[in-house]
């Protein structure tokens, strides 16, 4: 079962990081909006909050049609603020929807991911629940089929006293109190809204709750634009001796009704336990295998230097700094297992090489570009990539891409700087490093931290000494190859001619040395 | 120009996805029921009744002597029986239970009979099942209502167009069925 929902995830993530190509073709990486799926959700709930509080004003529970149609007839934009209300919900579901599923196809949903992952489909079915009390507030003839039809489902629950279906049957007024109850769970889910949200970022550092301004306000204008051109209309009142005959559809919140129609209310139980069910074994479906799974990144407590610095950068909060117990002044990093995604980020960030996932610390790095430069010996024509293995336009999957050699890795912000001075004072003409685009590391701030490393002297700095002519970033997504290839068409134009002359290179030496190593 | 026109296409697409989306938000959806119906809703408070036994002279020794009484009675709450014709034709005939794990509650009916659009004659009763020998406590009936019915009964007859609903309910003040809604 595993293995089937891995095999059928990767033609779909094909798909997915070809969209994603495209969309960076036209948006350009930093501004995709499918980079920032999740960030996007809270500038929707802004907006519903803003637009929710003003329909508030005018809404009265009395008379939920009759206000709804003030609102929408003559109140002052009114008409705009409901449509631009009804929108951003619609398209805080889509992009809900987008996130999770990029998560999934991503195998980005287990292990210390499960929290996030669960919590995210919780948030969905709240937010759909919000969405279903909002439209039956309305009280036109939409909100009475979903009314009816969600009572029909509720009422196999065994913990209502009354058929709630009663209530829709005519045999008096609809109760306020019922308008109240809506009118309170429609502000009320909101706040839990908010919980969840806080919880499924609970796990991660620096979390990253809205997208550039460009993106929101680009967004945010472009849905009131629909709202003035196209705004939404009220449909005929609700009669409860009458059904209607046409209703308008919200396909984001009413995709359920078809079912719900054709099935008895257990089996509409049965469908929404299934899909709960599913999304709850997400995380052990698409864990990968004990004997493959990446194992979590350790500390060599005896060379730590205490710098702190894999503990700023990693993205997860997994590394906490605490007091030595072998009587030296320093700090150590210390690796919370059960939070660690085994990013390698940590192993990019530590000057000394002393911390990182079992075999891809900078250490074993620098041990790899050594065979490597052995076995391909790079010469000052060669421009080596070093490509990873998420993204890149799968580059990293080839042994040579366009004449350059490659040399994968699987997260180019776990990339230790000095493989790339290893590089080219080996000889290698240029190193072009291709990491996933900054705004969409599936480790979150690798491809960052990785460009500060080389560029900006953050901490486990590429040395000055290196010429940085030979050295290149690129970002590139798993759909983009030909970004790929314009990167590399444009380094080779610009590498100088001369290249660092062969010898022999100290392999210490390119790395700060922990205290122990520098005594005697 | 090549950016220019990237820009072009990438505002287009956002706006068609825009649009789209607005568009998905109000498909118009036909509902596609002709029927008409009669509905059946109505809560009723149920009827509280006792069985009572003389025990025999061996029981009564088994039990201790605060607790040997002339009469030992087991009361429950008992079920009517729903029986509904509509143009002479039989539709319902069933027992209803009161509500609840231990049927201490009221008694729910709430019934959508699909029927042709046009006139019908409808007949509902709603009648105590009883067994024979018991006896009824007044002061023991469910709430919702001033006390248990003894039995109801409706003969009408609707005009219903398609989607039209007549609904057969139970009126607590007048203590008798009533029909409301379209068709009446």
């Amino acid at each position: 079962m595993r293995s089937m929902a891995r095999g059928k995830r990767k033609p779909l993530a094909g798909t997915l990081a070809r969209v994603e190509g495209l969309l960076t073709g036209l948006y350009g990486s930093r501004y995709n909006p499918v980079h920032h799926s999740g960030p996007l959700v809270s500038v929707l709930l802004l907006v519903l909050l803003a637009t929710g509080l003003y329909l508030l004003l005018f809404y009265r529970i009395g008379t939920p049609y009759e206000s709804t149609a003030a609102i929408t007839n003559q109140v002052w934009g009114g008409r705009w603020i409901r449509s631009l209300h009804r929108f951003a919900s619609d398209a805080a579901v889509v992009a809900i929807v987008v996130h999770a599923l990029k998560m999934f196809l991503q195998g980005r949903s287990w292990g210390p991911r499960a929290l996030a992952w669960v919590s995210g489909g919780v948030l969905l079915f709240v937010f759909l629940v919000c969405g279903w009390t909002g439209y039956v507030l309305v009280w036109d003839v939409q909100a009475q089929v979903l009314a009816i039809e969600g009572a029909r489902v509720l009422d196999v629950m065994p913990i209502l006293s009354e058929p709630l279906s009663r209530t829709f049957v005519g045999e008096g007024e609809l109760p306020r109190a019922f308008f109240f109850m809506n009118l309170f769970l429609h502000v009320a889910l909101p706040m839990a809204l908010g919980l969840l949200l806080w919880l499924h970022v609970g796990r991660l550092s620096r979390p990253k709750l809205m997208p550039p301004r460009s993106v929101s306000w680009s967004l945010v204008g472009l849905l009131t634009f629909a709202a003035i051109v196209w705004p939404v209309t009220i449909a005929p009142e609700a009669d409860l001796f009458r059904l209607p005959e046409r209703a308008p559809y919200d396909f984001f919140f009413s995709f359920w009704i078809p079912i719900a129609r054709v099935l008895p209310p257990a089996g509409v139980w049965i469908v929404v336990g299934a899909v709960a069910l599913a999304m709850l074994l997400v995380p052990l479906l698409t864990r990968p295998p004990r004997d493959r799974r990446p194992l979590p990144a350790v500390v060599d407590e005896r060379l730590c230097t205490g710098c702190e610095q894999c503990a700023r950068d990693c993205p997860y909060e997994a590394i906490t700094m605490i007091e030595r117990t072998d009587g030296r002044a320093a700090l150590v990093a210390r690796v919370d297992s059960s939070l660690c995604v085994s990013c390698g980020i940590c192993a990019g960030s530590c000057a000394p090489m002393v911390v990182g996932p079992p075999d891809r610390t900078g250490r074993d790095q620098l041990a790899g570009v050594k065979r490597f430069v052995a076995d391909r010996q790079p010469g000052p024509r060669d421009v080596v990539i070093i490509g990873c293995t998420s993204g890149a336009g799968g580059v990293g999957a080839f042994e040579r891409f366009n004449d350059a050699l490659v040399m994968p890795i699987r997260c180019a912000g776990s990339l230790h700087t000095s493989v790339v001075e290893y590089l080219v004072r080996a000889g290698a003409g240029g190193v072009m490093v291709v990491s996933c685009p900054a705004a969409d590391c599936r480790n979150r701030e690798g491809a960052q931290w990785l460009e500060a490393r080389l560029f900006h002297e953050r901490e486990a700095e590429l040395q000055a000494r290196v010429d940085r002519r030979r050295v290149r970033w690129v970002e590139a997504g798993a759909g983009e190859r030909s970004t790929v290839m314009r990167g590399l068409k444009d380094f080779r134009q610009s590498l100088p001619g001369a290249a660092y002359p062969d010898g022999e290179i100290d392999l210490l030496a390119l790395c700060e040395r922990a205290p122990d190593e520098v005594a005697p | 120009m090549k950016l220019r026109l990237r820009h072009l296409v990438g505002t287009l697409v956002a706006v068609a996805g825009v649009f789209i989306m607005a568009a998905l938000t109000r498909v118009p959806w036909d509902v596609g029921e002709t029927h008409a119906f009669v509905r059946l809703s109505w809560r009723t408070p149920g009827e509280f009744v006792e069985e009572c036994r003389r025990p025999s002279a061996e029981e009564l020794a088994a039990l201790p002597v605060h607790m040997r009484r002339e009469e030992i009675c087991e009361g429950r709450m008992i079920s009517y029986r729903l029986r509904v014709a509509i143009d002479g034709r039989a539709v319902i005939d069933e027992s209803v239970r009161a509500a609840g794990a231990r049927e201490d509650r009221p008694l729910y009916v709430y019934r959508d009979l699909p029927v042709s659009p046009g006139d019908h004659e409808i007949l509902v009763r709603w009648d105590p099942e009883r067994p024979a020998g018991a006896r009824r406590v007044d002061g023991r009936s469910t709430p919702g209502g001033r006390g248990a019915v003894d039995g109801l009964a409706i003969t009408a007859t609707v005009r219903l167009e398609p989607r039209e609903i007549a609904l057969v309910t139970y009126d607590r003040n007048l203590r008798r069925f009533i029909l409301r809604g379209a068709g009446t």
